[in-house]
């Protein structure tokens, strides 16, 4: 059993807007261990990246943020802006989607890259610049000596992604947080930013949360999963235990959604019928009813809790009691 | 209601036919604009589609597929090569003659956000059409067929009075697609269709356009970087590598039996859902990334990044081979049953 890094526990973020008070993300918790990776993974609203950004303590300020995130003993949650930012980018980093738009464009790749290990590792100009090489180096950019004086514009999307890969491991994070990093890119540039993440995160042990809808990069990357949907965890485990044995009829409502390339042909994909419901207008009992097979009066009245059917395994619905993973119609009732 | 068109096919003549298509863009610079370069998006590219075939293009940004698809409806113009739509060469034609052919083309885009007039309601949208290609005069006409067409897609007639920023991805698309249908269309051309949109709605709209073309009998092209979506709605796939086709065969044969190097790459880089392939599968991750279409490497495209590339590729452009049901253009094609793109190390349970 590898150490516990991080437990996030009974976490709700609400955002108070003008049309009152939003729920995005209610009573999720999970734990990530030293040097695995956990995903989370669920479609647009799910609340997944308002969860990572509240880890980092990025949230706007209309956030209101409950529940507890013991990283190694202190919980980010109460910690000062100051202490805050010792933590950010030194013991947690994060690789954002969008690599066109999340590096600093009048600043030149050196700059960005020096300026983590000289806040953080306390590195002299010429320490920082060397480390600069040996990161860019090691996420496989060509001429990196070169790069350093270049700016984004000069490089491709792949190119960018991997810098941005570069200053979050620089100061060797303890957890990497990684928002959708290959969304945005083609599928082989997908393959080789994978393979570097996994490398990288074998090497230094460091742990990873990857936010995906992928399930194709789940399959490939991840040790556990949390599946969120509208703002809630509705099934968590193992991959592989996920994969064998999905619960959730929205997990497997997914599953059966995904063309897959392996598939026989004429084989026709089931899809879930409606679409996710928007924060302000949550359906009650159980989110996922509306869009739900399965779903009776108990479902529409009453909302299911987390419940862990079999050690290691959660999942959210009625239709699950503890003790068994075969599904109970009478439960139902 | 609508006239049918003046030339006819005959039974075995594809719906369209594509030969040569060239597209290069200018780079212009300096004050007078001076021509000083091309950005060659789309090299010589032929194909055929039957009606009611699914013709799949894939690759990777900067291939040319979009190129190809928009160059096709005129979107885009052509530097050289024929394209023949129902037995007519569309590049000579007028515009005012090409206009009632498009009525017979009609293109679904990638972004359901950005494809739909904000300020004007799906009724209105879905009339346009009508009204520009005379399908229907008096309006109570125009609404009965514009209710139609919402119900073909699995839309209420209500959604006619609504505006596109009520609605979700998924019925934005479902708009976008019955838009083209409402000329009722025999050549759709989808460019990303599905793309941006939420995994479990994107299965709803591609069973959509499955059910369109078993009722319609519309011929698509599909045009995708997902493998997984155009193994799912293709008949016969094309693969474009920096405005080359470089593979081409019926999608069974294709996955089954990938013959260049950069489809197996392609079929390769997928990442498969279902963890316990992982690590078995034989990776090959290819170094890397596409050269620049404006400058593209001599010989065989693909060499700089190809696996397999000997001093021949630099040198020598490779010419198509084998038949025409499977063509591939590679100096040193992979053996004919190297296999499932998806190879393992060891068997598959």
């Amino acid at each position: 059993m590898a150490e516990k890094l991080l437990e996030v526990k009974d976490l709700n973020v609400e955002f108070r807007t003008d049309r009152g008070v939003l729920a995005a993300v209610e009573d999720v918790s999970f734990v990530v261990e030293q040097g695995q990776t956990l995903c989370l993974v669920g479609e647009s609203g799910c609340g997944k990246s308002v969860t990572s950004l509240t880890l980092m303590g990025l949230l706007a300020s209309n956030a209101r943020v409950k529940g507890t995130l013991d990283f190694g003993g202190t919980d980010l949650a109460t910690l000062s802006e100051d202490k805050r930012r010792a933590v950010r980018g030194n013991d947690i980093a994060m690789v954002f989607q969008e690599p066109m738009t999340s590096l600093n464009p009048v600043l030149k790749i050196g700059d960005q890259l020096m300026e983590g290990p000289r806040l953080h590792l306390g590195l002299d100009k010429q320490a920082a610049r060397e480390l600069a090489v040996e990161m860019l180096t090691k996420v496989g950019i060509p001429r990196p000596e070169a790069v350093l004086g270049e700016y984004p514009h000069q490089l491709s999307g792949g190119m960018r992604q991997r810098v941005m890969i570069a200053i979050a491991l620089s100061c060797v994070p303890k957890l990497l947080i990684a928002d959708e990093p290959t969304t945005a890119l083609d599928v082989t540039i997908q393959a080789q930013i994978l393979e570097l993440m996994r490398e990288l995160s074998r090497d230094s042990n460091t742990a990873v949360i990857l936010i995906t809808h992928d399930l194709g990069v789940v399959a490939e990357m991840a040790d556990h999963v949390v599946m969120m949907y509208a703002g809630q965890v509705v099934e968590q485990t193992d991959v592989m235990t996920l994969f064998a044995t999905p619960l959730h009829p929205y997990t497997v409502g997914l599953m059966a959604s995904i063309p897959r390339v392996e598939a026989p042909a004429d084989t026709r994909l089931e899809s879930i019928p409606g679409v996710v419901p928007s924060l302000a207008d949550m359906p009650a009992g159980c989110r996922f009813h509306t869009r739900c097979a399965f779903a009776t009066a108990k479902c529409v009245a009453e909302q299911p809790a987390l419940v862990e059917v079999v050690p290691g395994h959660s999942v959210r619905c009625h239709l699950f009691e503890p003790g068994s993973t075969t599904p109970n119609p009478e439960a139902l009732a | 209601m609508r006239i049918e068109q003046a030339v006819a096919l005959r039974p075995n003549d594809p719906l369209l036919s594509v030969r040569d298509l060239t597209i290069h863009y200018p780079i212009r610079k300096g004050v007078f604009a001076r021509t000083v370069g091309h950005v060659k998006a789309v090299n010589g590219v032929s194909f055929d589609v039957a009606p009611g075939e699914t013709v799949g293009i894939v690759g990777e940004s900067g291939c040319g597929k979009s190129s190809t698809g928009r160059a096709l409806i005129r979107l885009e113009k052509i530097t050289s090569g024929r394209v023949d739509f129902l037995g007519r060469d569309i590049t000579a034609m007028a515009e005012g003659e090409f206009r009632r052919l498009r009525r017979d083309m009609q293109m679904v885009f990638q972004d359901p956000f950005s494809a739909l007039n904000p300020q004007k309601r799906v009724g209105d949208l879905l009339a346009e059409p009508i009204v520009v290609h005379h399908l229907a005069r008096r309006r109570d006409e125009v609404r009965a067929l514009v209710a139609d067409t919402l119900k073909t897609v699995g839309l209420t007639e209500q959604f006619a009075y609504r505006y596109p920023h009520e609605l979700s991805g998924g019925q934005r698309q479902r708009v976008v697609v019955a838009r083209a249908l409402t000329t009722s269309p025999k050549l759709l051309i989808c460019d990303e269709p599905v793309s941006a949109l939420d995994v479990s709605i994107q299965a709803q709209v591609l069973n959509l356009l499955k059910d369109l073309q078993a009722d319609l009998d519309l011929a698509y092209i599909f045009i995708t970087h997902g493998l997984g979506a155009v193994k799912y709605i293709s008949d016969r796939i094309l693969v474009m590598y920096l405005g080359h086709i470089v593979e081409s065969a019926s999608t069974t044969e294709l996955f089954a039996n990938p013959r260049h190097p950069y489809t197996e790459v392609l079929l390769n880089a997928y990442p498969v859902p279902d963890p316990t392939v992982r690590d078995r599968r034989q990776r090959v991750v290819i170094e890397g990334e596409v050269p620049s279409p404006a400058n593209p490497p001599s010989g065989c495209v693909f060499h700089t990044r190809c696996p397999s590339a000997k001093d021949i590729c630099s040198v020598e452009a490779p010419v198509s081979q084998g038949t025409s049901a499977h063509s591939f253009a590679c100096h040193f094609p992979l053996a004919e049953g190297t296999g499932p793109g998806l190879r393992t190390k060891g068997a598959v349970a």
